[in-house]
């Protein structure tokens, strides 16, 4: 038989063609010209008819073009190569699934027939033949196999038609919960593009630092996303301190300080939502990004690992943007500052760690500031 | 003719019009190597044991493709190689002949061929050459009954 490492490349583009045209050729088999003939007559109304002479011959046709071929009537015994010695070849192509094989055979050998449906062929019949018998077997099995390639094809389609729609939904989540919290964080003259840093910056620190090597792709994705809504609570605090330019009375802080607990509260009433990751991992980060290392943050007073990892992030996260950006109560500090006040606590302790992986990363955030 | 396709003139008249070419499609319909009118001698297959209605409906009555198949037949060199091999003794070659003599014949419900070349097959796969031998005068017999009967 030619090259077959081709023969396996043909296959498997005549295996997509299956996708576009349905078979119309029944391939007969057999060194007698009168059964060809014969066999041939009793689907020549169906199907185009090739001939092949043996095994070899019949091998020749079905790889030249495996795609338009609907079924194949075999006969065993033949010179060169016999009807086994196709089925073999034809089987370990893998193309039995998509075109039936008949074994038409005169031969009432047990062992034959064993070995044919052992390869795989669908049907044995005997010879000589009865037309009504053969037809309705052959038929039937080639329709079931088309009903089989139309099934595939609409489940194919069902399923990309599915995802496509997921992705949909996805992406409108992440819109809706972005502009809710840029909606929120507007009220104190920041701009949708703090809430953006915020997640791209947690999204660096837990993919390209040690800090995430705990989570899962989609988990840090949450993460990220529930970043975006650290201070929605916000919205619960009254303008005249949100936006006052200079210093907070100790009074006013208090209550500056509630937006912690009031966002994890409004990110806890939306029953929903209630389950989805994103917003176990929000109510969390929004009660807990001003907590600090040492233990003097706020509002729970945790220290040290009582710190979920992805509070500590975004809470770095969140001082490391208010520093470089320009705020009512304050301008954009440089670089250098910045790096210097977060390194030597002026906002606060962070775990060695923490600081450790920012700095790694620190070139790569702040091209976000370019 | 207006209104009348070429395959449809063949296929009733049996007769090719002077020049006719025929189209792949009408293999089924239409011998190229017979000239002459259809005709089934359908008695005298019937004399030389030959099932005729159940050998027409193997082909679903198309009495064209019958008539090649009997031409088919009648070239067919299976008997040829079965007396000559039982001749040399060769069982092999012998078996396959008449393997291949009964695959024929029963195509075309030739009853007394047919059961002969199963005993003959028989008897060669049991490796009995004379039992084999015995059989072929009556063989010889019926398979000429039926080239005559085929004309």
């Amino acid at each position: 038989m030619e090259d077959r490492r081709t023969a396996g490349d043909m296959v498997a583009s005549a295996l997509a063609d299956f996708a576009l045209a349905e078979p119309d050729t029944m391939l007969i088999v057999d060194d007698d010209p009168v059964n060809r003939l014969v066999l041939g007559n009793i689907f020549s109304d169906v199907y185009r008819i090739e001939e092949a002479e043996d095994g070899r011959e019949g091998l020749k046709s079905i790889f030249a073009s495996p795609g338009s071929i609907s079924a194949i009537l075999l006969d065993y015994r033949m010179p060169h190569v016999d009807g086994l010695g196709l089925l073999e070849q034809v089987a370990a192509a893998g193309l039995l699934a998509q075109v039936p094989v008949f074994l038409i055979s005169a031969e009432a050998d047990g062992e034959v027939m064993r070995r044919a449906y052992e390869l795989g062929v669908m049907d044995v019949i005997e010879k000589p033949v009865v037309p009504f018998v053969v037809r309705r077997r052959v038929l039937s099995v080639v329709e079931l196999y088309a009903a089989r390639r139309r099934l595939s094809g609409v489940v194919r389609d069902q399923q990309e038609e599915l995802l496509r729609r997921a992705a949909k939904i996805i992406e409108l989540n992440r819109s809706m919960i972005e502009a809710l919290a840029a909606a929120i964080e507007f009220r104190d003259g920041e701009s949708g593009e703090h809430v953006r840093r915020i997640h791209d910056i947690t999204h660096t620190m837990l993919t390209r630092t040690e800090l995430g090597r705990d989570l899962t792709s989609d988990e840090i994705d949450d993460i990220s996303l529930a970043a975006i809504m650290h201070d929605v609570g916000k919205i619960a605090i009254p303008d005249a301190i949100l936006s006052k330019p200079g210093k907070l009375t100790d009074e006013e802080y208090g209550i500056m300080k509630t937006h912690t607990l009031q966002g994890e509260r409004l990110l806890g009433m939306i029953p929903a939502v209630a389950d989805i990751p994103a917003f176990t991992y929000a109510r969390d980060i929004a009660r807990h990004h001003h907590e600090r290392w040492d233990g003097r943050g706020y509002p729970d007073g945790l220290a040290g690992d009582e710190i979920s990892i992805w509070a500590q992030v975004v809470s770095l996260a969140d001082v490391y943007d208010a520093l470089l950006s320009p705020r009512c109560y304050k301008e954009s500090f440089s670089r250098e500052r910045a790096l210097a006040m977060i390194h030597e606590g002026a906002c606060g302790t962070f775990n060695p760690a923490l600081l450790a992986a920012f700095d790694h990363v620190e070139p790569e955030l702040h091209r976000l500031y370019a | 003719m207006p209104g009348v396709s070429d395959v449809d003139f063949v296929a009733v008249s049996g007769m090719a019009p002077p020049g006719y070419v025929p189209r792949e499609a009408s293999r089924y319909f239409f011998c190229p190597s017979r000239d002459k009118e259809l005709e089934m001698n359908r008695d005298a297959l019937i004399a030389a044991g030959m099932d005729v209605d159940d050998a027409l409906s193997r082909v679903l009555g198309n009495e064209m493709l019958f008539d090649r198949l009997l031409g088919l037949y009648a070239a067919d060199g299976s008997y040829a190689g079965l007396k000559d091999a039982l001749e040399r003794g060769d069982l092999e070659a012998a078996e396959a002949s008449a393997h291949a003599l009964k695959g024929v014949s029963a195509n075309l419900s030739l009853v007394p061929v047919r059961d002969l070349a199963m005993k003959i097959l028989a008897d060669t796969r049991a490796g009995d050459l004379d039992g084999a031998r015995s059989l072929m005068p009556a063989l010889d017999e019926a398979q000429q009954a039926a080239l005559r009967a085929i004309g």
